[in-house]
């Protein structure tokens, strides 16, 4: 598939928990191989639409399109979680305690029916990618933030997933380490080729990482571009009202000014 | 699909026998009529049989809670060492039979006199066999879980909730406007509980032949073999239980049986002064619901060639009864597995109505459930499996299925659903990931649950005796029919090995658990890294 290609297509996609709307009718288009960010104040219905496309909810209406095939239509399923493809790094991680940093990895290789010979080389590949070599045996628990964080990022790229989404996979850790690993994510992902949605609160991490970047507000898409054209339009007040909202009431990052 | 399956056949065991249950009640040569239940009802036996019903409960649950309660409060509370050690001893007498409890009693007398207390002995020979005698030792039986509801909830109450009345108000009137108030929902579920726990035992009423439903259930059906009037006296029973256990349903919540501490910071702790209180208390109730009735079948055996000799002569019972418990045991936690993952994981609303409808058979009388099974399996097709230990294994499968779907429920919900989602998201089947994530992540839960069944299993009477095949007994029907038959040092020995079978693994794998736990090399490596 060419980067020009349209990999990922949300098409009039709405969500109500208990009579609240939490995505209201939302179009978006992902290029295939992009990194494609989206930015938006706590409670805009963000982990909503990563859950949708993952098939962890359903939508109420509207369909979602993965690699030019309909997995989801007017709330009907067409193709089950297990079945899109995707990697995904939770909010929590969700790292499963019970099983070590390799067998975290293995599991996914296991459930997609590799080889046993090939599991051994290609968790090996990505300890060694993730920079957690010499930490096979070890549990979750014993693994620093950072470490955790690295795992449950490598899980999500196990397998050779078509599409990636990250809900803040970088937000539980201090500015030092989140810039130093925000690079070395995009580096991994730029060198596997996949397409990646990538959730963030934080203004500098999207425009550090995105190819594209979006914001959602109270469900809906206010604006979709490249970072240079987010700069560009800074002048408009709804936008920068929502980024104020979005940085937790500070000001927008004068260096966007460019 | 194995939910489906699982649900399918947990109706067919244990739901479909006591609904046909209903449907025969009403059923009369005449064709279908009320009259089993007008019988029931304007009887004067029948109002001496509600009476004594309805005191047994109250009484047995107004004790329960009074011992219970505050030693719940001294187990959450107080800076107390060897906590677990604590609370596995005062939990002891739930896991003991009731009617081992109540034969110690009977034999305490004499132990009573050995001590030069003759007066006491007196006094405990004439009310043993009547019902404040069941009511005393239900409530020593049952106040655990009172206790252990009480602590649970106790150490749910946010602590930041305390801190931030206690800067304010000191403890005692925090203890008292925040602490308490939170609480008191989950105690009255407890009293609810054991009230309809109560309601529903069978073997301390026959034991000490005091009159209740539980036991006219059983004459109805063994004595006159009249399925209607024994379902008819099943009946009010039914209603009763099932109205608490809504009403339980209502008080908890989701928090049935939830026992997690609540995070951040520790519990408010009250006085040092008032550590030794508790433990003079929790000495006071181990000596009389513990000690005394072991002591009292210890000196009953007499010799240790009796205790040798008695279980001797009862191997092919204490065999059947380990095999059957243990199979039971397996089969309940593997069904209320399924049904407590569905539990915890469904969304519909009727969740409500299977927690109750499971309250509801896990506090039913096992006569009743017994009865229904005898109604719906001894048809003259099925009489190659009625008439074998299969029919016996579906009976206790079916009484203790609920409470570990409950229990297991409750075990589940505290497993991260991301955990599933993760797994399910990178590509994992349904089936891998209940195998693979959820039952690895629930051992102790299973192991926990099994071993609880196992025991309850153990020492089940009300099911066995009703479903038995011919010319089989088990250890717990062999104690019953000894009472009347052999001599005393015959059935203390009996009983005193049904209690070690049942304590022995209990502390020893305690003992185990509870042991300060080095760290594994691969550990110390991890964090020296």
């Amino acid at each position: 598939m060419s980067p020009s290609e349209v990999f990922l297509k949300l098409n009039a996609l709405s969500k109500s928990f208990n009579g609240r709307k939490i995505i209201d009718c939302l179009d978006l288009e992902v290029y295939a191989g992009e990194v494609f960010c989206i930015l938006g104040p706590s409670g805009c219905g963000k982990t909503t639409l990563l859950r949708m496309i993952a098939g962890l909810e359903l939508p109420d209406q509207g369909s979602i399109e993965i690699g030019g095939k309909i997995v989801v239509e007017n709330s009907r399923t067409r193709m089950a979680p297990q079945n899109r493809r995707i990697g995904y790094v939770f909010q929590d991680l969700a790292l499963w305690p019970h099983l070590t940093v390799a067998e975290n990895l293995e599991f996914v290789l296991k459930a997609h029916g590799i080889s046993k010979k090939s599991i051994a080389s290609s968790v090996g590949n990505m300890l060694n990618l993730v920079h957690l070599s010499g930490f096979d045996d070890q549990r979750p628990e014993t693994l620093s933030g950072g470490e955790q964080q690295r795992l449950a990022i490598a899980r999500a790229l196990m397998g050779n997933p078509l599409l990636v989404l990250m809900d803040e996979p970088l937000s539980s850790m201090d500015s030092q380490l989140r810039g130093q690993l925000r690079q070395e994510v995009l580096q991994w992902i730029k060198e596997l080729g996949v397409t990646a949605v990538w959730i963030t609160h934080d203004q500098n991490e999207a425009v550090t990482v995105a190819d594209r970047m979006a914001i959602v507000s109270k469900g809906c898409l206010i604006q979709v571009g490249s970072p240079d054209e987010f700069r560009k339009r800074l002048s408009d007040d709804s936008v920068r009202q929502i980024l104020m909202d979005v940085s937790s009431n500070r000001d927008v990052d004068t260096n966007w000014r460019g | 699909m194995a939910l489906i399956v699982a649900g399918v056949l947990f109706v067919g065991i244990a739901v479909l026998p006591v609904g046909l249950m209903f449907v025969e009640s009403l059923r009369t040569p005449q064709g279908v009529s009320l009259a089993n239940y007008s019988s029931l009802l304007t009887g004067s036996r029948q109002r001496v049989l509600l009476t004594n019903s309805f005191l047994l409960a109250l009484s047995s649950s107004t004790l329960a809670i009074l011992l219970g309660a505050p030693l719940g409060f001294f187990l959450a509370k107080t800076k107390l060492g060897l906590r677990p050690w604590w609370r596995l001893l005062l939990m002891t007498p739930l896991l003991i039979p009731p009617y081992i409890l109540g034969i110690s009693w009977m034999f305490s007398t004499d132990m009573l006199r050995l001590l030069g207390w003759g007066n006491w002995a007196g006094l405990l020979a004439t009310w043993t066999f009547s019902l404040p005698g069941a009511v005393v030792i239900l409530s020593l039986c049952y106040y655990p879980i009172p206790m252990l509801v009480t602590e649970a909830a106790l150490n749910r109450v946010g602590v930041r909730l305390e801190e931030a009345a206690w800067l304010v108000a000191g403890w005692k009137r925090t203890l008292w406007s925040v602490t308490l108030p939170l609480v008191h929902p989950s105690v009255a579920a407890g009293f609810l509980l054991v009230f309809i726990l109560s309601l529903a035992e069978f073997s301390v009423p026959a034991l000490l032949r005091v009159r209740v439903f539980a036991t006219e259930i059983y004459t109805q059906f063994a004595a006159f073999y009249d399925f209607g009037a024994a379902t008819a006296a099943a009946s009010p029973l039914l209603v009763v239980i099932l109205i608490i256990a809504f009403l339980i349903r209502w008080l908890l919540g989701e928090r049935i049986v939830s026992s997690r501490r609540s995070l951040n910071s520790s519990p408010l702790m009250t006085p040092s002064s008032w550590l030794p209180f508790g433990k003079l208390l929790s000495v006071a109730v181990l000596m009389v619901g513990i000690l005394l009735p072991i002591a009292s079948l210890a000196m009953k055996v007499d010799r240790p060639m009796t205790l040798w000799r008695s279980t001797d002569n009862s191997t092919a019972e204490i065999g059947s009864s380990l095999a059957l418990s243990a199979t039971a045991a397996v089969l309940a936690v593997g069904l209320g597995l399924f049904l407590g993952y569905w539990r915890a994981r469904t969304n519909v609303r009727w969740k409500r109505v299977a927690d109750a409808v499971w309250i509801s058979l896990f506090a039913l009388p096992g006569t009743v459930l017994g009865i229904g099974l005898v109604r719906l399996w001894n048809e003259p097709g099925l009489m190659s499996f009625y008439g074998t230990w299969g029919i016996v294994i579906i009976g206790l499968v079916a009484r203790f299925t609920p409470m570990a779907a409950l229990l297991l429920a409750e075990n589940v919900r505290q497993l991260s659903v991301s955990w599933e989602e993760a797994a399910l998201v990178h590509g994992a089947e349904w089936w891998q990931t209940f195998g693979g994530i959820v039952i690895p992540n629930l051992k102790k839960g299973l192991w926990a649950v099994g071993f609880l069944i196992f025991v309850l299993a153990f020492g089940e009477v009300a099911i066995t005796i009703l479903l038995i095949p011919p010319g089989r007994s088990t250890l717990p029907l062999k104690i019953f029919a000894t009472i009347a038959n052999s001599p005393d040092s015959v059935l203390a020995s009996l009983c005193l090995f049904q209690t070690t079978v049942i304590l022995f693994p209990l502390f020893v794998a305690s003992g185990m658990i509870f042991r300060p736990r080095r760290p594994s090399a691969k550990e110390v490596r991890g964090l020296c890294l």
